[in-house]
């Protein structure tokens, strides 16, 4: 799975696809403090994205793809 | 195979019937939007599904036709029949692949070939429009050339935008905006609309947003596609369609300049402290001194506010200064007006106008209540502006410049003044240096307005944070919630009906059993009492049994309309490619066979109507020597008659010539001289189903009649029906196909040969007789016998199944049990053992080794477990 859930962080590699949504979801409704860590995605599904845009996790680590960092930018609440 | 192509395939086939049968409805009707729209949609759904599967060929040509249809459907383009032709020849390309691909899950290898051809076609049919259209814009309407109409340009951020407007080459460079609006339901078919947004090609700018406020976390759905996207591009319109090919719908496409991005934003401030500014920028400006504007500008900027419109409009003034493409001087004198006023005149200064690139609206614009409520908006900004207090000196300029805002706002909008009535408020104005009539005379159109449509009170829209602004359209944009229907039909696979049929059918074998179990119970156990219970129980059984059957045989009844949908089709191709006029009356497609017989039906209609076509309805010009209407008619027609449908195919061409068809047949040996002469017109014109008659050219020449007519009554026959010809030279002709509504039970009789029991259809059996052994005769060494003074040859069952044995084979009965029976052409009598009782039967066709013994119709099983064979009589007659 390219989103792997620790304890207190969920980590983002590859291509993140519509199917994970509903876990990260699940994961952060139970775990309202729980980061991300976002280093090594390469890409978010719509559906992913909507969850970070809804619930304002905190990421731990911004990714590293240029894209998904423009579009974090543009989503973020302003802290 | 996979559920969803399965589906894919079932739905396609269904929205393809429906859509030819809508090119043929607007053939006749080319105006109706109703029609044009459904058949939009049905491209459209097959387009829209297509893309889930790896069948780019399919979805490519789909997607060509669908374009073509817009343009249709926006009233651009008419569609010529041969237009027509091309669609619909890719439609049935379309259902060919669909056959593929229900075989074997993928498409022929020459698919690429055939849509890359189709797609030319249709194309082609775009391009040729385009080229009539002379000149006029080509792309399919979704591009509008207003800039304003973007809303969301005035979202991106000022440095943003100076950012892109830098990078720009030249400032009359265009751009592409993308509004791109996802389905609420988009990710189940299987997008992802941020994938789109980073393919993108040249991105200068995007922006994501949300429909609506995220719902509460326990009620936020992440497969509801609430986001929505904007973005600017430097790429083509063709790069950008074809990236949004499958969403084409959800995407809004509008090509800007980027001067249109160059507006200031901010809090209208005080005037005053930029009068100086104004003034020695005019004069640089009549000057060109650009450099020293530019320090004049830096000047102001270091005093200004930075949240100040006038701030902005300093910034913007900079990055027009510094661009590299020169300086633009209408720009320029606009930013320093904007300056001056607050407000950034649209478009440029009227002397400039000429070599103006910024699209304006022009008088053919429609006004409309959009434009009206722009108009108003424009009016009341004006008011508060002439309300603002102001310093002599900018005092000429404001009023100016809210003129030539009038002139141009209103005549776009239904406020009824002329650019006349304004220049003389305005000369007026100037005249008594006061802005007093101006503003009475908005005043006046912004009351009279307001109190026929109340509008809301506006809000600073720069104050807002984009996602709020969204709430305020809430209640417009949000649909309203699908009220819940209740699915009335259901589409089962056709597989679950057979499965529950053959159930009922072994239910009637099971059930079958207790008459015998009674029957047991009497003489075996010598229980009376129990054998009456039995029967009784069995009596409900039966019942229910019956009705259990009746109700499976409702469900698998369709209407003819299945196979009658497809003819209007056959016969507009087929009277195009023959040159002639045929008008296809259809009656009665409403009436209901069983599913099979229905479909069993289509291939012989097939061959009937052609025949009615091509050989039957005479050329347009015979027709009209000979007093007909031009337009051949051919009727299509299907009736219940008892427990038989009926249809009927009747034509008012040339006819049959039954003298012909005799001579024919007599030269081809199908029937004897002695024949010849006493064959009736009626039995000459049945000969033409006989199997000699058959091939095309010889019988083209006898009336035009006849191809594969042996081959049609075979095909109906064997779906258990009949055929008749009745036809009058050069009035017509007609067919009649008669077949059982259902073929799912059959009652057959038994009978008994040898000690084996038989079955024998029951529609064959014309009597059954006890005749006294001496009452048969032999006429030339055969026996036959005279009943009702007919004279009926008869065969023995027993010999010809060769079930006799020595003993009953010629034992001397007092009387012999005949069975009369029609094998078609002739009657026949069956000598038999025994005549058994008559039973409802669920025919199966006989399988493996037994399958090549034609003798049989098939086999059932019977209440005590036998297996009944089932004769096939029209076989048995040839084996004699």
């Amino acid at each position: 799975m390219p989103i792997k859930i620790t304890e207190d962080t969920a980590i983002f590699s590859d291509i993140c696809t519509v199917e994970e949504a509903e876990p990260l979801l699940d994961w952060l409704k139970e775990h309202p403090a729980g980061k991300l860590d976002l280093k090594q995605a390469q890409h978010i599904h719509t559906a992913i994205l909507q969850v970070l845009m809804a619930l304002q996790p905190e990421i731990a680590s911004p990714p590293e793809d240029e894209f998904l960092q423009t579009v974090l930018a543009k989503v973020r609440h302003k802290a | 195979m996979n559920t969803l192509l399965q589906e894919f395939i079932n739905e396609s086939r269904e929205l393809l019937e429906e859509a030819s049968q809508a090119f043929l409805h607007l053939e006749n009707n080319p105006d109706d939007l109703n029609i044009l729209n459904s058949l939009f949609r049905a491209i459209h759904t097959i387009k829209g599904s297509s893309g889930l599967f790896d069948i780019a060929p399919l979805t490519n040509v789909v997607h060509a036709a669908e374009d073509v249809l817009d343009i249709v459907r926006e009233g651009r383009l008419k569609l010529s029949p041969d237009m027509v032709d091309i669609l619909l020849d890719s439609l049935d390309q379309v259902n060919t692949w669909l056959d593929d691909l229900e075989a074997e899950e993928k498409l022929s290898p020459d698919a690429e070939e055939i849509s890359e051809e189709l797609k030319t076609k249709l194309r082609g049919m775009i391009t040729n429009f385009a080229q009539e259209e002379g000149g006029q814009k080509t792309d399919n309407g979704h591009e509008t050339e207003l800039a304003s109409s973007i809303d969301w340009l005035a979202k991106i951020s000022e440095e943003d935008r100076q950012g892109i407007v830098r990078q720009a080459q030249n400032l009359n460079d265009t751009l592409l905006t993308i509004t791109y609006i996802p389905d609420e339901q988009c990710f189940f078919n299987g997008d992802d609309p941020l994938y789109t947004m980073r393919q993108i090609p040249e991105l200068c700018w995007f922006g994501i947003e949300t429909r609506e406020p995220w719902p509460d976390i326990n009620e936020f759905d992440p497969f509801t596609c609430l986001v929505q996207f904007y973005a600017l591009t430097r790429a083509s319109l063709e790069e950008i369609k074809e990236l949004f090919t499958y969403v084409e719908e959800e995407v809004q496409q509008t090509r800007i300049s980027v001067q249109d991005l160059i507006f200031p934003q901010g809090d209208v401030g005080d005037n005053e402290p930029f009068g100086l500014f104004v003034q020695d920028a005019t004069k640089l400006i009549d000057d060109k001194d650009w450099s020293s504007l530019l320090k004049v500008v830096d000047v102001a900027l270091e005093v200004a506010g930075p949240d100040l419109f006038q701030a902005s409009a300093l910034r913007w003034l900079k990055v027009v200064l510094e661009h590299p493409s020169g300086p633009n001087e209408s720009l320029i004198k606009n930013l320093v007006q904007a300056v001056a006023t607050g407000i950034m005149p649209e478009g440029e200064v009227v002397e400039e106008q000429e070599e103006n690139n910024i699209d304006y609206p022009q008088e053919k614009e429609q006004k409309n209540e959009l434009t009206t409520k722009l108009a108003l908006d424009i009016l009341r900004t004006q008011q508060k502006l002439l309300q603002l207090p102001c310093t002599p000196e900018l005092w000429t300029g404001r009023l100016l410049s809210i003129g030539e805002v009038l002139k141009r706002s209103l005549p776009f909008s239904t406020i009824e003044k002329s650019t006349e009535e304004i220049s003389a408020l305005i000369d007026k104005a100037q005249k008594e240096k006061n802005f007093s009539p101006l503003l009475s005379f908005i005043n006046d159109i912004l009351s009279s307005k307001d109190s026929t449509e109340p509008e809301p009170i506006r809000k600073e829209p720069e104050k807002q944070a984009p996602v709020q602004q969204e709430t305020e359209k809430k209640p417009v944009v949000k649909p309203s919630p699908p009220v819940k229907q209740t699915i009335k039909v259901l589409k089962v696979d056709q597989k679950r009906i057979d499965v529950l049929m053959d159930l009922v059918s072994e239910l009637v074998v099971a059930k079958n059993s207790l008459p015998f179990l009674a029957k047991r119970a009497e003489e075996v156990f010598q229980s009376r009492e129990m054998a009456k219970e039995l029967k009784t129980q069995y009596g409900a059984i039966n019942r229910i049994c019956e009705e259990l059957q009746t109700a499976v045989m409702q469900v698998r009844m369709v209407p003819v309309s299945h196979v009658f949908q497809r003819f209007p089709r056959l016969v507009r191709d087929l009277s195009r490619r023959l040159g002639k006029k045929v008008r296809l009356i259809i009656e009665g497609e409403e009436t209901e066979a069983d599913k099979n017989v229905v479909e069993d039906l289509a291939e012989p209609l097939v061959h009937l109507l052609r025949n009615s076509i091509d050989h039957g309805i005479e050329p347009p010009e015979e027709r009209e020597t000979l007093g007909k209407p031009i337009e051949g008619e051919v009727r299509l027609r299907a009736i219940h008659l008892e427990d038989q449908v009926v249809i009927e195919i009747s034509d008012d061409g040339r006819g049959i010539d039954p003298e012909i068809v005799k001579r024919k047949a007599y030269e081809k040996g199908l029937i004897n001289e002695e024949k010849l002469d006493q064959i009736t017109e009626e039995e000459a014109l049945q000969l033409i189903f006989a199997p000699g008659l058959s091939t095309a050219e010889q019988v083209s020449d006898v009336s035009g009649r006849g191809v594969g007519m042996d081959a049609v009554r075979t095909m109906v026959e064997k779906a258990g029906g009949s055929i008749s010809i009745k036809s009058e030279k050069g009035r017509g002709t007609v067919i009649s196909l008669s077949l059982p509504l259902t073929m799912a039970v059959t009652r057959v009789l038994m009978i008994e040969v040898g000690g084996e029991i038989f079955g024998v259809p029951i529609e064959s059996v014309m009597e059954t007789v006890r005749v006294p052994a001496n009452d048969i005769h032999l006429i030339k060494n055969k026996e036959t016998v005279i009943l009702r003074n007919r004279l009926i040859p008869l065969c023995r069952l027993g010999d010809v199944l060769q079930l006799s044995t020595q003993e009953n084979a010629r034992k001397e009965t007092e009387e012999e049990a005949i069975l009369v029976v029609n094998t078609g052409r002739e009657e026949l009598g069956l000598i038999v053992d025994k005549f058994h009782e008559g039973v409802d039967i669920i025919l199966k066709p006989l399988e493996g080794l037994m399958a090549k013994f034609r003798i049989y119709a098939g086999a059932t099983l019977l209440g005590d477990g036998r297996v009944l064979l089932v004769l096939n009589l029209k076989e048995l007659v040839k084996c004699l």
